[in-house]
């Protein structure tokens, strides 16, 4: 019987649980048996950041001015989404679309523009 | 109708979100903090009222934008008490604003909450809904951390964190309603469930009891209430009284049209299940409140569980809207439009005491009638039509929407009738307590005086509007009952 869309949802949740479950039980049940030794040590239980040495808590704060950078980037980020099916597709639009992507982008600029007068693009 | 056209039928909306840019453009322009910023902002409240009058008069209403937006009576309605709560909050916060650094974007902030606001209570589809909601919050929880000092900060995170919650909530609950009726149009649901699919209750049920969740976070109904006492404490008290009306009208009026057109107007077989939820949260909001504000002593704190308990009154018109009169509905518009001029006459009055005596604690007021004999009398007026005494505007709004509920015959409304009943009693309390604190107990500082100008002006004139009102009710009555009629269904 082939299941439903939903059927393969639950298939797939079951798959996504015993993927990372499975070297665990593995692990262990080696370990039980005596086949792989246990040999504990600081450095295993440190965190993998990589393969970099991590620096730190991670509860250490940032600058608050890395979030403003990052909201203008993400507000750019998602100009960028929206424009590119309208640059696709502007071709068969009619003259308006053009207007409408205009009133767009100058809501965007007269925002970067507020925020530059405002001096939130300054390092201080 | 091409594009262009249809921006004509938000012209409320873009005025006042296109004037949130022009104040800011002001402050870019001109040497900073000092253009007029309140001045400019009336200018465009006052535009953005025309373009309402002008729509109500020409009477251009019927959808747009492919049925997502409508301009009926009843979106006018809540968008003149929205340009009429943001002006009177402009000209009241003139004075606190002026020791903030941030004129010009608490004005812009204002604007854009009542420009999405104006957006909301048009949206006929899902999306829109959430959308222009979600804008509404948005700028709400920028607004209640605006001064960044210890506890307006702690407030406004409070504050962002629950909504975020309500949100997620809510649009679980738009994914049921759109997965269940595929429509995120009100008008496709409507069709949908007015067709009789029984088979589909189990989801649908789900999908408006979600929604109910994210709109009663809006209206502080309790079990969605916890962030009201602290954000109202926390946050700066212009910006409260705001949100303590904007907030929960804007949440009522979704509300209204969403399960009252939307889910297919009141003969369906679901609408008993709704009306009934509403009914459920209604009691506890009104028993909660009014409970939970007997021991409060700070005034603040007080308004937070007072506008829950007052929440639950409200709430009381949207369980009888299943009666298919629109009694139901113009009790909600009538209710709300009353707690505007009352709950910020209340919160004005409270602003401008508290300003000069530096605290709000409520035994600080004692013998306030001797020390400021207006403010003490406008608070006490604003007091009595909470509790909803005559002749006040808050009697006439009980009144109507008790009677709404008795009038749909039920034996469970007119339960809920007499838990109100006995909870205003219960409110009558608090609110009188307060009003025999300033009156009987003796002053520690006998030291008079007078709000400023601005507030005065305000403060007179909701006085003079819950006064009004309670007289000579008869013409809004007329205008919720018009507004509400829109609602229906033909």
């Amino acid at each position: 019987m082939i299941p439903d869309e939903f059927g393969r949802v639950v298939i797939l949740l079951g798959v996504a649980l015993a993927f990372p479950a499975l070297p665990l039980l593995v692990s262990y049940l080696l370990y039980l048996f005596h086949i792989r030794p246990e040999r504990p040590d600081p450095i295993k239980h440190e965190t993998y950041e990589c393969g970099v040495i991590a620096e730190g808590g991670s509860w250490g704060q940032f600058n608050a001015r890395y979030y403003l950078f990052a909201l203008g980037f993400v507000i750019f980020d998602v100009e960028v989404v929206f424009l590119y099916p309208w640059a696709v597709i502007h071709a068969d639009l009619a003259a308006t679309a053009l207007v409408k992507a205009a009133i767009f982008i100058g809501i965007l600029a007269f925002g970067l523009a507020y925020a530059w007068k405002r001096g939130a693009l300054e390092w201080r | 109708m091409t594009g262009w056209e249809q921006v004509y039928h938000i012209g409320p909306a873009v005025t006042l979100l296109g004037g949130a840019g022009v104040v800011l453009l002001a402050d870019m322009i001109l040497p900073r903090g000092r253009a007029p910023f309140a001045l400019l902002t009336l200018l465009v409240l006052a535009l953005a009222a025309g373009w309402a009058i002008w729509h109500a008069n020409t009477g251009t209403t019927g959808p747009s934008f492919d049925g997502a937006v409508v301009t009926d009576r009843f979106a006018l309605f809540f968008i003149f008490l929205f340009i009429a709560a943001t002006a009177a909050v402009t000209i009241a916060s003139t004075d606190w604003v002026k020791k903030l650094d941030l004129s010009a974007e608490y004005y812009a902030l204002l604007l854009v909450a009542a420009g999405s606001m104006s957006l909301l209570v048009q949206g006929n589809d899902l999306i829109l809904i959430f959308v222009a909601l979600e804008t509404t919050a948005l700028v709400q929880y920028v607004l209640v951390g605006l001064t960044r000092r210890d506890r307006s900060a702690e407030a406004g995170i409070k504050y962002l964190i629950s909504g975020a919650v309500a949100a997620g909530l809510m649009i679980y609950g738009f994914a049921f309603l759109f997965g269940t009726t595929g429509a995120t149009s009100l008008d496709g649901i409507a069709s949908f469930v007015q067709a009789g699919h029984e088979e589909a209750r189990l989801p649908l049920t789900l999908g408006f009891v979600l929604v109910a969740a994210g709109f009663g976070f809006k209206m502080a109904l309790v079990p969605f209430h916890g962030w009201a006492p602290d954000v109202y404490q926390g946050g700066p008290t212009p910006i409260i009284s705001f949100l303590s009306v904007a907030s929960k009208a804007g949440g009522f009026a979704i509300a209204l049209r969403l399960f009252y057109t939307g889910l297919g107007g009141s003969e369906t077989f679901i609408s008993e299940d709704w009306a009934m939820m509403f009914g459920v949260l209604a009691v506890a909001s009104m028993l909660f409140g009014n409970i939970a504000a007997l021991v409060q002593t700070d005034l603040r704190r007080l308004l937070g569980y007072s506008s829950i308990a007052q929440a639950g009154n409200i709430a009381i018109g949207l369980a009888a809207v299943s009666t298919g009169s629109t009694l139901g509905p113009s009790g909600v518009m009538f209710f709300l439009a009353t707690y505007v001029a009352t709950n910020l006459g209340a919160f004005f009055a409270v602003i401008a005491i508290s300003q000069r005596i530096g605290s709000y604690e409520i035994g600080d007021y004692a013998g306030l009638i001797r020390r400021s004999p207006m403010l003490a009398a406008i608070l006490m007026l604003c007091l009595l039509s909470l509790t909803g005494i005559p002749p006040t505007a808050g009697f006439i709004a009980k009144i109507y929407i008790f009677n709404s509920a008795v009038q749909a015959g039920e034996q469970w409304l007119i339960v809920l009738v007499a838990v109100a009943v006995v909870n205003t009693a219960v409110s009558a309390y608090y609110y009188l307590r307060l009003a025999r604190t300033m009156i009987v107990d003796d002053a520690k500082d006998e030291m008079t005086f007078r709000p400023t100008l601005s507030m005065q002006v305000v403060l007179v004139f909701a006085a003079v509007t819950v006064i009004f009102v309670g007289l000579v009710p008869a013409p809004l009555i007329s205008a919720a009952q018009r507004a509400a009629e829109t609602l229906q269904i033909q």
